[in-house]
C-alpha cells in the first residue's frame, strides 16, 4: 500500500494464494478461475471544513468461478475462512500443499485534504460546503485453467463536492468531481478550486428561470455526451445485454440505425480514465474496442463467462465491485472521438433556442423497448437571441432509436468525467470521454 | 422442508468478538444485519423448486479513541476477521472524525431491555403445508386477471431479517423481523408483456390474493404499448395502484429527506413511518442502535416532523431534534445516513371503491433521476396507465411526466386506501390505492410546448 516495492509483495503474494486455491479445485471441474483480492478504501467526508466521517473498508479475500459441463458455479471466501475452501467441490479432497500467507495489513500511501482546504474563499455567496474524498488500494491478482496468470496493482483517488446555497427555504446543489490515478501529484490544484466549481453551479440552479416541457435541438457538452452514448449504446453492447436479442437491439442491428458520423470505443488503457486497468477482474488484458463505427455496431464487449456462452471474441471487460461477486461485461473508459464542428456553432438555435447539458445525472434505458429517461444538470436554455437562462433538474424521455438518428453535428472539442455506473448491484467505476453533440431535436422539462 | 436458522446470537458473538479485540483506551459499537430468504417458486406446469438465500452478517464497527472515531465498514464480517479489521482501522485513527461534543437524547422508549431481542412476530410459515395450497393460490389470482391474460408462475417466499447492536460497556440487543411474500407473473396476449405483483404480511393467512390477481392485471395491460389510436392519459382524476403508490411515496420520503418541505400545504392525509409496523423494515433498533417508533413524518396540516441520527437532522421547527430511530448503513457512504423504516399515507377511505366506475389507473410511476444527484426538491415521474372499468383493465394509455414538488404531489391526493401491502427497498413502503387530482400539481405536462 506504500509504494511500488509494497504493491509488487502484495500482487506476488496473491498471486501465489490463488494458484493454491486454484492447483485444489481444478481437478474437480472443467474450467476454474482464482481471483484474488486485496483492497483498502478510505473515505473522508467534510462538511463545512470540518471532518464529518471517515470510513475505512477493507475488501479482501479471494473469489472463485468453476464450470462443470454446462453448470457454473461461485464460491467467496474472506481470509478467514480459506480452510474451507478445499472440499468445497469435492469433499473427499485435501489441501494442495500448504496455503500460503495472507498479505499482512499496509499502510495506506494516502494524506486526505485537510477539511479547512475545501472552502472557497471570498465566496461571495452564502452556501454549505460537502465533500468526500475517496482513496482506493487496489491490488488484484487471477489465475485460470487456461493458463491465465496475471496481477496489478492500483492507486485512485477521487474527490467529490456538493454545493447547497438556501434560497427561500429551499435547497439548491451543485455538484463537482475530480480523479487522480497513480502517484499523489505534488502540483495539484487547491482543492477550492474545485469547491468553487460546485458553488457556481449550485448558484446556477438556484437562479433557474425556465420551466415546463419543451422540444427543442440539445447539445450535450463534452463526456456529458459520452454519458448518453454509454447508456444508449454501450450499455446494449454488453455481452449478456446483446445476448437477449432485444427489439431494441435487433433495432440498433438495423441498417442506418446508428450514425455514420459517429464512433465510440471502449478503452481501458487511457492513462487518466477511472475506467482504465492493465488487466481486466479476470486476468485478461485491458485493450481498446470498437463498439460503433461507419454506421455499424462492432463487437460486444465481454466478460470470461459471456464469451464461452455466446461464442463471442473475449475483450478484458469482465469486471467486478470485489471478490464476493461474478465479473460481468462492463466498459471500461467509453470513449468518442473529436469531430469537426465548431463546438460553439453547435449552440446556435434555429428559432427555438437550445438546450445546453453539460452533466448527466442518473437515470436509466429500458434496453427491452429502447425508451430512456435520464436527468441531467449544470443545463442552461440558449434562447434564439443568444441569452443563457439556468434550467434546473432537466429530465430527458425519449426512445434510443429515434434519438440516435436525428443526431446532427459532433464536436471538435474534447473532455473527460468519472462516474461509478450499476449494473446488478454492482457499482464500478467508468471513465467518459468526448467532444460536444449535437441532436435536432430531443423532448426534455425542467423543474 | 429446510427451515430458515435464527442466527442473532451468533451475530451478537461476533459484536463480543470486537469487544475482545479492542485495545486500551479504544471503544466500538458495532451494528450488523443479515437478510435470510425462503422461496418455492411454481413455474405455470406447477413444477415446484425450492431456493434458500441464507445471507450472511455485515455491517460497521465505529471505533473510537482519544476524541477521535472511525466506521469501518465490513459488508462481511465473523468473529474470526474482527481482529483484522480493527487492525486495518487503526493507522488510521489521525483521518477521523471528532466525537460529538454530546449525544443527542432518545425520542421512543425502547421496546426491549438490554440483552434482550424482540420480534416482529412470532408467526412461521409452514411451507410444507403451504406448497399443496399454491394450486388454490393460483387459481384466487387468476380471478382477478381478465381474458388474455395467463398466471405464468408464483412464488410463495418467507422473509427473515435480523439484526445486532452492541456498544462497549452498553446495550446488547437484537431484533427479528419476519413475513411472508406471495409473488404472482402473468404475461398479457394483447400487449405480448409480462408483469409481476407482489403482496407481503406477517403471515400467509392475512395475504389477499384475488386482490394481487386484481392489481396485475391492470399492470400487465397498463405496461403495453398503446395502438396506433393511442389515447393520452386525459382528465384530471388518476387512481395510482399499491405498487405505483409505493414508487411515488418512495420518491417523495427519499426527497424530503434531503430537501425539506419548505412550505405547509394542507393535506388529506399524513406521511407516518413506524419502525414497528408490520413491514420488511420492522426493527427494535437502527443501525446506532437508537429505538424506532412511529413518526408522522409529515403531518396532515403540510409540517415536516423532525427525524436525526447523531450526525444528522432533517425537518422540523429549529430546535435541538432527538435521535428517532432513523440511521441506515449504506454501505456505499460514509456513515449513517437519514433513512425511514416503514412508511405509509394514513387511510382516508377503503382502497377497493377507488376502482368503481370508469377510471385512469397509473401502474407504473417511475422517478426520473436520483435524488442525490438532483440539484432541487423537485420531483419528475414517468406515469404508465391503463384505462380500467371496474378493475377491469381496457387499454393502455399513452406514458406522461408530471412533476412537482414533494408537497405538491402529497397536496394533490384526494383519496387514501388501506394499506394492502409493504414493498421491499432501502426502506419498506406501504402501497394503497390512491386517488391524485393532477390539477392541482403545479407543474403538470402532458403534450411538448415550443419554447421561444
Amino acid at each position: 500500500m506504500s509504494g511500488a516495492g509494497s504493491e509488487d509483495r502484495v500482487t506476488g503474494d496473491l498471486l501465489e494464494l490463488a494458484q493454491w486455491a486454484l492447483d485444489g479445485l481444478k481437478g474437480s471441474a472443467d474450467y476454474v478461475q482464482v481471483f484474488a483480492e486485496r483492497t483498502l478504501q478510505v473515505r473522508v467526508e467534510c462538511l463545512d471544513g470540518e471532518v464529518l466521517a471517515t470510513c475505512v473498508e477493507p475488501r479482501e479475500g479471494i473469489g472463485c468461478m468453476v464450470r462443470q459441463g454446462d453448470r457454473w458455479r461461485q464460491r467467496s471466501l474472506a481470509p478467514a475462512e480459506l480452510g474451507g475452501l478445499p472440499g468445497w467441490l469435492d469433499p473427499a479432497a485435501g489441501a494442495a500443499g500448504e496455503r500460503p500467507a495472507w498479505p499482512g495489513p499496509g499502510v495506506p500511501d494516502f494524506t486526505p485534504v485537510p477539511a479547512g482546504e475545501w472552502l472557497v474563499p471570498d465566496a461571495g455567496t452564502a452556501h454549505s460546503l460537502r465533500t468526500m474524498e475517496d482513496f482506493t488500494a487496489r491490488a488484484v491478482a487471477v489465475v485460470d485453467t487456461d493458463g491465465v496468470r496475471a496481477a496489478s496493482a492500483d492507486r485512485i483517488v477521487r474527490r467529490r463536492m456538493e454545493a447547497t446555497v438556501v434560497v427561500d427555504g429551499a435547497r439548491y446543489r451543485g455538484l463537482n468531481r475530480w480523479l487522480e490515478r497513480g502517484p499523489a501529484d505534488p502540483d495539484r490544484a487547491a482543492a477550492h478550486t474545485e469547491s468553487r466549481v460546485a458553488l457556481a453551479h449550485a448558484v446556477d440552479s438556484s437562479r433557474a428561470a425556465v420551466t415546463g416541457r419543451y422540444r427543442t435541438p440539445v447539445v450535450f457538452g463534452p463526456s456529458a455526451a459520452c454519458g448518453f452514448l454509454h447508456e444508449l449504446v454501450g450499455h446494449a453492447l454488453e455481452g449478456d445485454n446483446f445476448a437477449m436479442r432485444s427489439d431494441y437491439v435487433a433495432g440498433l442491428r438495423k441498417p442506418g440505425a446508428v450514425p455514420a458520423m459517429l464512433t465510440v470505443r471502449d478503452d481501458a488503457t487511457l492513462p487518466d480514465g477511472y475506467g482504465s486497468y492493465a488487466i481486466d477482474d479476470e486476468g485478461v488484458a485491458g485493450g481498446v474496442t470498437t463498439l460503433l463505427a461507419n454506421g455499424e455496431l462492432g463487437a460486444p464487449i465481454t466478460s470470461v463467462r459471456a464469451a464461452q456462452r455466446h461464442g463471442y471474441t473475449p475483450t478484458g471487460n469482465g469486471r467486478r465491485t470485489d471478490y464476493r461477486e461474478l465479473a460481468l461485461p462492463r466498459a471500461s473508459n467509453t470513449v468518442v472521438p473529436p469531430g469537426t464542428e465548431d463546438p460553439v456553432a453547435l449552440l446556435h438555435g434555429a428559432g427555438t433556442g437550445v438546450l445546453y447539458v453539460g452533466c448527466l445525472g442518473a437515470g436509466m434505458i429500458n434496453l427491452a423497448t429502447g425508451e430512456f429517461s435520464f436527468a441531467a444538470l449544470n443545463c442552461v436554455y440558449i434562447t434564439p437571441d443568444g441569452h443563457r437562462v439556468p434550467a434546473r433538474d432537466v429530465s430527458l424521455v425519449g426512445d434510443a432509436l429515434e434519438t440516435l438518428a436525428r443526431m446532427e453535428g459532433i464536436g471538435s472539442d474534447f473532455g473527460g468525467d468519472s462516474i461509478t455506473c450499476g449494473k446488478q448491484n454492482q457499482m464500478v467505476g467508468i471513465g467518459l470521454f468526448s467532444p460536444s453533440i449535437r441532436y435536432s431535436a430531443l423532448d426534455w422539462s425542467a423543474a | 422442508m429446510r427451515e430458515l436458522e435464527l442466527r442473532a446470537e451468533a451475530g451478537l458473538a461476533v459484536a463480543a468478538a470486537v469487544e475482545d479485540a479492542l485495545e486500551p483506551g479504544e471503544h466500538a459499537a458495532t451494528f450488523l444485519d443479515r437478510t435470510a430468504r425462503r422461496r418455492l417458486v411454481v413455474d405455470a406446469a406447477g413444477r415446484k423448486r425450492l431456493y434458500i438465500e441464507d445471507g450472511t452478517f455485515g455491517g460497521f464497527v465505529r471505533l473510537g479513541r482519544g476524541g477521535r472515531e472511525l466506521y469501518l465498514n465490513a459488508h462481511e464480517l465473523a468473529a474470526a476477521g474482527a481482529p483484522a479489521l480493527l487492525a486495518t482501522g487503526r493507522p488510521l485513527f489521525p483521518a477521523g472524525s471528532p466525537l460529538p461534543a454530546r449525544e443527542r437524547a432518545e425520542l421512543h422508549t425502547p421496546v426491549n431491555a438490554d440483552g434482550e431481542g424482540w420480534e416482529s412476530t412470532d408467526s412461521r410459515l409452514d411451507l410444507a403445508a403451504a406448497a399443496p395450497e399454491t394450486a388454490r393460490l393460483t387459481e384466487a389470482v387468476a380471478t382477478g386477471l381478465r381474458p388474455g391474460q395467463t398466471v405464468q408462475g408464483l412464488q410463495l417466499a418467507d422473509v427473515l431479517g435480523e439484526s445486532v447492536h452492541s456498544t462497549s460497556g452498553g446495550r446488547r440487543r437484537w431484533s427479528r423481523c419476519y413475513g411472508v411474500e406471495l409473488t404472482a407473473v402473468a404475461a398479457d396476449e394483447r400487449s405480448g408483456r409480462i408483469a409481476s405483483v407482489t403482496r407481503y404480511a406477517q403471515d400467509l393467512a392475512k395475504l389477499d390474493p384475488a386482490g394481487l390477481g386484481t392489481e396485475l392485471a391492470l399492470t400487465a395491460a397498463g405496461m403495453g404499448t398503446p395502438s396506433g389510436d393511442e389515447r393520452e392519459l386525459l382528465g384530471n382524476e388518476v387512481v395510482f395502484t399499491p405498487g405505483a403508490a409505493a414508487q411515488l411515496l418512495r420518491a417523495i420520503v427519499s426527497t424530503v429527506l434531503l430537501n425539506p418541505v419548505t412550505r405547509a400545504l394542507p393535506l388529506r392525509t399524513a406521511l407516518i413511518d413506524d419502525g414497528l409496523a408490520a413491514g420488511y423494515g420492522a426493527k427494535a433498533f437502527d443501525c446506532e442502535g437508537t429505538p424506532t417508533g412511529r413518526t408522522e413524518l409529515i403531518t396532515a396540516a403540510g409540517v415536516q416532523r423532525a427525524v436525526a441520527t447523531r450526525k444528522a437532522a432533517v425537518g422540523g421547527d429549529g430546535a435541538e431534534p432527538k435521535l428517532t430511530g432513523h440511521a441506515w448503513w449504506n454501505p456505499l457512504k460514509n456513515f449513517p445516513q437519514l433513512a425511514a423504516n416503514n412508511v405509509h399515507l394514513a387511510p382516508t377511505t377503503a382502497g377497493g371503491a377507488l376502482l368503481a366506475g370508469e377510471r385512469l389507473v397509473v401502474v407504473d410511476a417511475r422517478t426520473l433521476g436520483v435524488e442525490e444527484f438532483r440539484s432541487g426538491g423537485q420531483l419528475a415521474f414517468r406515469l404508465l396507465a391503463v384505462r380500467a372499468v371496474d378493475g377491469v383493465p381496457q387499454e393502455p394509455l399513452r406514458p406522461m411526466t408530471v412533476e412537482g414538488e414533494a408537497i405538491d404531489l402529497l397536496a394533490a391526493l384526494t383519496e387514501v386506501g388501506e394499506t394492502v401491502s409493504y414493498f421491499p427497498g432501502v426502506f419498506s413502503v406501504g402501497g394503497a390505492y390512491l386517488a391524485m387530482n393532477l390539477s392541482r400539481l403545479t407543474s403538470r405536462s402532458r403534450g411538448t410546448d415550443e419554447l421561444s
